[in-house]
């Protein structure tokens, strides 16, 4: 009797439900919280993490260590109180004058933010708008000179983007889900093995974005494009065009950081349809003819 | 398969891809294919064409004349220079975009620059080593936290579902790469 194969994305999502579970039952000192918000108006013996959710401190909190929020907001109460540091990476904090922090207060809402954050005490036009050119620029450098670099394998990869529809967004949310899985795992393992691992897994996730946004940009800019040119266009000037959507999506207020997000979780199933490309294919690689 | 013929064992399709691959020959036909070639005219178009496209390439390559090959690349060439510029200028305005921001962020060194800029710009990149050093704390922090406060079979479930995912990853690009896009049975 033949065997049916099990599928990767069932059992990858059984085993996450399985982490949320143990995650909130299982935890040995102070409080945790996986994907499910927290709300602490007591005494925590103890740190308080929560990984892809908030974090309320009420006004009666009284938290013995640091409280950690990774992949979502902490919010703290008048009155609060927290030993130590208050943390929110990839998130948002708000933290009144009146709540008693021992340490110091660290919110990043995404790595390339890094200078908003810092200057979020005075908060300046210039300072943001330089930022985001920085930014925009960075972005744009980065797969245009993929896409000079290797033009067959990103038009192959933008090829494949229609005829594999929904299995791409499905593919770059199994690949996020297995970014945040690693996260937890790294952080774990303490500080001294923690930080370089997760400063290894954010720089894997760079790369893959990157490749992703430059498949999605040549797919985006190819349509674009189309409407007004007839003539076949350098695969850089497509991929610039396309990317320079994305990133005017990205700015945009309120829902801007959202929507990256998810343009971000559906450029890593793109970057995974670059690597299927045949091995055959990739032999041609070299003349670059096909620019 | 023409319409209204009784039912052939064989398929329009599979027969015409062996034709193709075999430029029009019919020998790698069985008995049963063969027979179906005889009553199906769009088969037997495809091996027409296959034929005569392989007596096409027959007389074109390999080109008779050397020198009017060597002639043809070097006429070439220059437009081959001209589309990499092409296809460079694109990276170099992203370049000029990252530039612009930089400065603007306060990263050329020079007074006489700096000294036009608004007051952020000239501590603009201290701001931003403050920030990255502020960011590892964090991470740290987090470690830290993490290792105390997470159970050890918690960590080990993470890191199980961090190798299914890896490997489910691993097999669908790998899976992907055996596809081609113009096959619609995927």
């Amino acid at each position: 009797m033949a065997r049916r194969p099990v599928n990767p994305f069932r059992l990858h999502l059984f085993l996450l439900l399985a982490l949320m579970v143990s995650g909130v039952a299982a935890a040995s000192s102070g409080r945790t919280a996986v994907l499910s918000d927290l709300r602490i108006n007591e005494q925590v013996a103890g740190d308080v993490v929560v990984f892809g959710a908030d974090l309320e401190l009420g006004p009666e909190a009284r938290v013995e260590g640091d409280a950690v929020v990774i992949g979502g907001d902490i919010r703290v109460a008048e009155g609060a109180v927290v030993t130590r540091h208050v943390v929110a990476v990839l998130g948002g904090a708000e933290v009144p004058v009146d709540a008693d922090i021992g340490g110091r207060v660290l919110c990043f809402s995404s790595p390339a933010t890094l200078l908003s954050a810092s200057s979020a005490r005075e908060p300046s036009l210039h300072a943001d708008f330089s930022m985001r050119l920085l930014a925009a620029g960075g972005w744009l450098l980065v797969t245009t000179g993929l896409a000079f670099l290797f033009p067959i394998r990103m038009r192959y990869g933008a090829w494949a983007v229609p005829s594999l529809g929904i299995k791409i967004p499905a593919l770059g949310m199994m690949a996020g889900l297995t970014v945040f899985a690693s996260l937890i795992a790294s952080l774990g393992l303490g500080p001294v093995l923690g930080v370089p691992l997760v400063g290894g897994l954010m720089v894997i996730f760079f790369v893959a974005r990157a490749v992703g946004l430059t498949v999605l940009g040549c797919w985006i800019g190819a349509m674009v494009l189309k409407r007004w040119v007839r003539h076949p266009l350098p695969i850089s000037l497509e991929v610039f065009v396309g990317v320079l959507v994305l990133l005017a999506v990205r700015f945009l207020p309120m829902v801007g950081e959202t929507m990256w997000t998810l343009i971000s979780l559906v450029a890593l199933g793109a970057s995974i349809a670059v690597l299927g490309v045949s091995t055959d294919l990739m032999r041609a690689e070299p003349s670059s003819a096909n620019q | 398969m023409i319409r209204g013929e009784a039912p052939v064992a064989t398929d329009c399709q599979t027969i015409q891809e062996i034709l193709t691959e075999n430029g029009g020959g019919l020998e790698r036909l069985d008995g049963a294919e063969s027979q179906h070639l005889e009553v199906c005219p769009d088969c037997r178009e495809v091996a027409a064409a296959e034929r005569a496209l392989g007596l096409l390439f027959a007389r074109a390559i390999p080109p008779a004349d050397r020198v009017v090959e060597e002639r043809v690349l070097a006429a070439l060439r220059p437009a081959r220079i001209r589309r990499r510029i092409v296809a460079f200028l694109p990276v170099a305005a992203s370049l000029l975009v990252a530039l612009v921001g930089a400065v603007m962020v306060g990263g050329v060194p020079g007074s006489g620059i700096l000294g036009l800029l608004p007051e952020f710009s000239t501590q603009g990149w201290m701001a931003f080593a403050t920030s990255v050093s502020d960011w590892g704390a964090a991470v740290a922090t987090g470690a830290r936290a993490a290792a105390n406060t997470l159970d050890p079979a918690f960590l080990a479930g993470a890191g199980l579902v961090s190798i299914f995912g890896l490997v489910g990853v691993a097999v669908t690009a790998l899976r992907w790469r055996r596809v081609s896009l113009w096959r619609d049975d995927r």
